[in-house]
């Protein structure tokens, strides 16, 4: 095809590089050029594009080239080419027309209107909307005869069943495609007409539009046996080429096999009455027909076999891909200076200007987190891996955690967990069963990426808010909207290095009570026993009206952070324990976290004696500060907390909210619940501990 | 993180990852971090990221990248073109002296490279990855997947569990050797067995998928199964064309002759006694056929020792063999 010499006519390309290629092969030596062109660029113009006209004038002279000529000399956006010779068909036509046309898309069309040239913006609204690479296009209403009808529609469902593509008018030629499309896929001879299923199979999306049918010109009634037997070997040749040229045996194979089965099926029968019924002397024409197709069969699979050995020895010289761009070490510069986010993907992992690249978590990257919350003046414990295993055991849930990377290094990270609860409904929360969670970042930017990035994500999942339990508030330095809400106090403390003091630091009154029960003898002990404290815990819980947590996530807290967890307990003298707390150590911190204690013996002062002892045991192993941990303002454990000599840190939880999504107002001090609360608080001690841990799950 | 590989542009790096992605945004910054991970203290290498045509932004995050780490070359092809054809770019493209290929969606695990490499140098120049404890339907992937392995290592003589883990590490010779097309990368191990290459096997780690949409199906593997065939002729016989076919034709001129011999042999009713009986002109006609097609079929053969030995595939072995020992 690349022979095919073109005599003709370059024009200076123009400045700005048209966006849409119309390329025209032309036939009739009457064409009316000027009416095609003035249709043609008033679809350009309705649809805003920059197209350029290519006529590519196969075997045709005289007055239509002379009127072409006339058009180039006046209109740099029309450009004619004059194949040598003529008849050389659409496939030579148009891909010389490849060569001498700039655009981004190419139209193939003829020299008349048979479809209404208006159909160009559906083409193309179809080819941009759908990301596709070829928009074909279906006649639809037909204006030609009803025979022409039967025969094109018999045609086309033959090659619907063959090839597999749903195209339903593979005759028409007014086709929109991506240049790539018509540069990649091999045409030749009459075969053009199946450019829609051989790009489709070379991996182009392709699909079809119904196109408003104006005229139809050429031969009507039958086309004659030349054209059927033409069709058909055509049909023939693309199924072959677009399916089986790399995989020789799947054509001939299936035939083969199709005919090796279908000979022994005839000549078995006979076979077995000759030998062994002695039945038929005579001859039976059946069984020389069965050993003919089964031969033909064998030589199919033969062909098969010796097309596979071709293919596998020649693939070097296969190409089945094409390289765009290369980008290393030496050509990223400039490829990095292209911009960054052309395809605009609403990913949580894009690059932004400055480099931040916020992304998923690798596998085995806990590690590096962990190392990186240890090290971060905002990291705390419920940032740990560990606490996410646990959560995510504790509910059968996956947490999600996004990072934070500047040129390789970890800026930040963001961890949360989607929920579902029958209180909230879809919820996420970093984190959940935590008092502190959110967003550890370096800076502003890689907390607001992070924040962004995990909002996309929760909305996209269908929560109404996500929570992020900061300490600090991450909406001034991110400049991300936030709502932020001020409902919790959280109580830090630094603790005397000398044991001896720890008394000293808690104000009078509740000294008093702490000595109280020193004097009753209590004992404080350093005993892990998970399911005494779970019984405290859960009666603790009931009295305030809350479900308990329940056994498997204390069990859950066991296994992933036991080197963290420590367990006090109030005995009496008789060794009764009254009281109980479990505490995580996190770097200088003690965090005494679920508590629990037997009802009737608060006038043994036995939570003042608790703490004070926890305080003097944390001193004395060095531990420099102590977190009371966060409760609601104003509640009663803030005036317990306060009694002891804590100053309060207001928290600031901040909530990226939803479609629709308001802050939660689910928390013991909304009377809504109050009555859940007081019915909660009758129900006998199993069975709220049972329900409890079932509830407790809705409850991050 | 300090990249290990800060001049791999120049030198020749000791390992090429080739990893094939196609719409893997989610997955690329966190397989990359995995990577650097796994490869810390490792040996030199580059990671050969080919994009398979994404459209989802896959292509941004990878130049953002390769901008940042030397050690990252990304390639993107035109459009999507499909793994084997992608994996073979990975291939034409590598520089290291080990290649490993991986998949893109995380469901490989980067920490397994390394002891890869390890089972690589005991001696083998191919290590496959067996998904041992693999996290993926049952019944849609786990089952077939079974089938199709069992056949495959009883059709070609390669006794591998799980030829289709994309986790493989390779001698840079085999990469060479072979030129992938079509679903070929499904037969490697088979295929480099063919070309002499040792194979071995190592249980690597398998997730579930997390980001992003498996692009794998059932369909998919009842091909695989009709590829068998063609995998043992070029596995056994591709060196020697002419003894498959020769050996395939034997059967057949057997056949003719017993077609003659029914054509002429009368049985009794019992099969005791046998005497020269008339001509039966089918069964005589039918024995011709048969003789015909099977010399037809051991022709077949001479015409594939030519086209095998004009496309001068073996006979460029010995070169190969040289750069491995270099390799070794």
């Amino acid at each position: 095809m690349t022979t095919t010499a073109i005599t003709q006519k370059t024009a200076p390309r123009q400045a700005e590089v048209p966006e849409i290629s119309i390329l025209l092969h032309v036939t009739d030596a009457e064409a009316r050029v000027d009416v095609l062109v003035s249709a043609y660029t008033r679809v350009l113009a309705e649809m805003g594009r920059t197209g350029e006209l290519v006529f590519i004038l196969d075997g045709v002279a005289g007055s239509t080239l002379e009127a072409l000529e006339a058009l180039q000399a006046s209109r740099d956006d029309v450009r004619v080419l004059a194949l040598q010779g003529g008849g050389h068909g659409e496939s030579i036509a148009f891909k010389a027309a490849l060569e001498y046309s700039a655009g981004r898309y190419l139209l193939t069309t003829w020299d008349y209107f048979q479809v209404d040239p208006r159909e160009l913006v559906a083409l193309m609204k179809a080819l941009e909307d759908g990301q596709l690479d070829l928009v074909s296009s279906w006649r639809w209403p037909r204006v030609d005869p009803v025979l022409n009808r039967l025969q094109s529609t018999l045609f086309n469902w033959v090659l619907r069943v063959l090839s597999r593509v749903d195209l339903h008018d593979l005759n028409c030629n007014f086709r929109l495609m991506r240049r790539e499309v018509m540069e990649e896929v091999t045409l030749y001879g009459d075969l053009f007409r199946f450019l829609p299923i051989m790009a489709s199979r070379r991996g182009f999306k392709v699909r079809e539009v119904k196109v408003r049918h104006v005229e139809e010109r050429g031969k009507t009634g039958f086309f004659g046996l030349g054209v059927y037997v033409r069709r058909s070997l055509d049909i023939l040749a693309v199924t072959f080429l677009t399916r089986f040229t790399r995989k020789p045996l799947r054509f001939f194979g299936i035939i083969g096999f199709a005919l090796v089965l279908v000979g022994l099926v005839m000549t078995l029968p006979p076979l077995y009455e000759r030998l062994f019924l002695s039945e038929s002397i005579q001859d039976r024409p059946i069984v020389l027909v069965g050993v003919v197709l089964g031969s033909f069969g064998l030589q199919f699979i033969g062909f098969g076999l010796v097309g596979e050995i071709i293919i596998f020895t020649q693939s070097r010289n296969l190409k089945d891909y094409k390289i765009e761009q290369v980008l290393d070490s030496t050509s990223v510069p400039e490829a990095a200076a292209e911009a960054p986010m052309a395809e605009g993907a609403a990913v949580a992992a894009t690059p932004s200007e400055t480099g931040v690249i916020v992304r998923h978590v690798a596998p085995g990257e806990d590690v590096v987190l962990d190392h990186y919350v240890a090290g971060h003046e905002r990291g705390t414990l419920f940032h740990l891996a560990a606490w996410r295993r646990m959560v995510e055991e504790a509910c059968g849930r996956t947490s999600e955690v996004l990072v934070a990377e500047r040129t390789g290094k970890i800026v930040g990270f963001l961890p949360w967990v989607n929920w579902k609860s029958m209180f909230l409904g879809r919820v996420s929360v970093s984190m959940p069963f935590a008092v502190y969670g959110g967003c550890v970042a370096d800076d502003g930017e890689a907390a607001a990426r992070l924040i962004q990035g995990a909002a996309e994500q929760c909305d996209a999942a269908g929560s109404s808010y996500l929570e992020l339990r900061h300490f600090e508030g991450w909406s001034e330095a991110s400049g991300v909207d936030l709502e932020s809400v001020s409902r919790y106090v959280t109580f830090v403390r630094d603790l005397p290095s000398d044991p001896e003091a720890c008394l000293g630091i808690i104000p009078r009154k509740a000294r008093a009570e702490a000595r109280r029960g020193r004097e009753a003898g209590l004992e404080f002990v350093e005993a892990m026993d998970l399911p005494l404290f779970h019984r405290l815990f859960a009666a603790n819980k009931q009295v305030l009206g809350s479900p308990a947590l329940p056994m498997s996530i204390l069990q859950g807290l066991m296994r992933h952070m036991g080197d963290a967890l420590v367990m006090h307990q109030v005995r009496l003298p008789d060794g009764t324990c009254i009281a109980a707390v479990l505490s995580f150590l996190f770097r200088d911190l003690v965090l005494p976290y679920y508590s629990g204690a037997l009802h009737g013996y608060d006038k043994l002062g036995a939570n003042n004696f608790m703490y004070w002892k926890l305080m003097e045991w944390a001193s004395a192993r060095g531990i420099a500060r102590f977190d009371f941990g966060r409760s609601r303002q104003d509640s009663g454990a803030a005036k317990f907390k306060k009694n002891m000599g804590f100053s309060t840190t207001v928290l600031r939880y901040e909530y990226h909210l939803g479609v629709g999504g308001k802050v939660p107002e689910f928390h013991p001090d909304n009377p809504k619940l109050s009555a859940y609360q007081r019915l909660w608080r009758r129900l006998p001690a199993p069975l709220a501990r049972g329900l409890g841990a079932k509830l407790f799950k809705h409850v991050p | 993180m300090a990249d290990p590989t800060p001049d791999s542009g120049r030198r020749e790096p000791e390992l090429s990852l080739v990893i094939p992605l196609y719409n893997e945004a989610e997955n690329v910054a966190p397989l990359w971090a995995a990577i650097r991970h796994a490869l810390e203290d490792g040996p030199t290498f580059e990671a050969l990221f080919i994009d398979d045509g994404s459209t989802d932004g896959t292509r941004t995050l990878l130049r953002q990248i390769a901008a940042t780490h030397p050690a990252v070359r990304v390639v993107y092809l035109s459009r999507n073109f499909g793994q084997t054809a992608a994996m073979a770019a990975g291939f034409d493209l590598c520089r290291g002296r080990n290649v490993v290929t991986m998949d893109g969606d995380l469901q490989n695990d980067p920490a397994d490279i390394p002891r890869l490499l390890a089972v690589l140098d005991e001696g083998y120049d191919i290590v496959c990855g067996w998904r041992r404890d693999r996290r993926d339907g049952a019944l849609t992937r786990k089952f077939p997947s079974r089938v199709a392995n069992r056949m495959l290592s009883w059709f070609t003589g390669v006794r591998i569990h799980d030829t289709g883990c994309t986790l493989k590490a390779y001698r840079a010779w085999v990469v060479r050797r072979l030129h992938l097309y079509s679903d070929m990368h499904r037969f490697i191990p088979a295929l480099a067995a063919g070309v002499g290459a040792r194979v071995g096997e190592l249980p690597v780690r398998h997730h579930a998928r997390r980001y992003g949409i498996s692009k794998y199906g059932i369909g998919r593997i009842l091909r695989v199964l009709t590829d068998l065939l063609v995998v043992r002729l070029l596995v056994r016989f591709s060196t020697h064309p002419v003894r498959y076919f020769g050996l395939a034709s034997m059967p057949l001129f057997l056949l003719s002759l017993a077609f003659a011999a029914i054509g002429l042999l009368k049985f009794s009713r019992d099969g005791s006694t046998i005497a020269i009986n008339r001509w039966d002109i089918s069964y005589m006609t039918s024995s011709v056929l048969v003789a015909v097609t099977a010399l037809n079929f051991f022709l077949l053969g001479l015409l594939c020792e030519l086209s095998v030995s004009v496309s001068g595939f073996y006979s460029r072995a010995g070169t190969e063999i040289e750069e491995h020992g270099g390799a070794a």
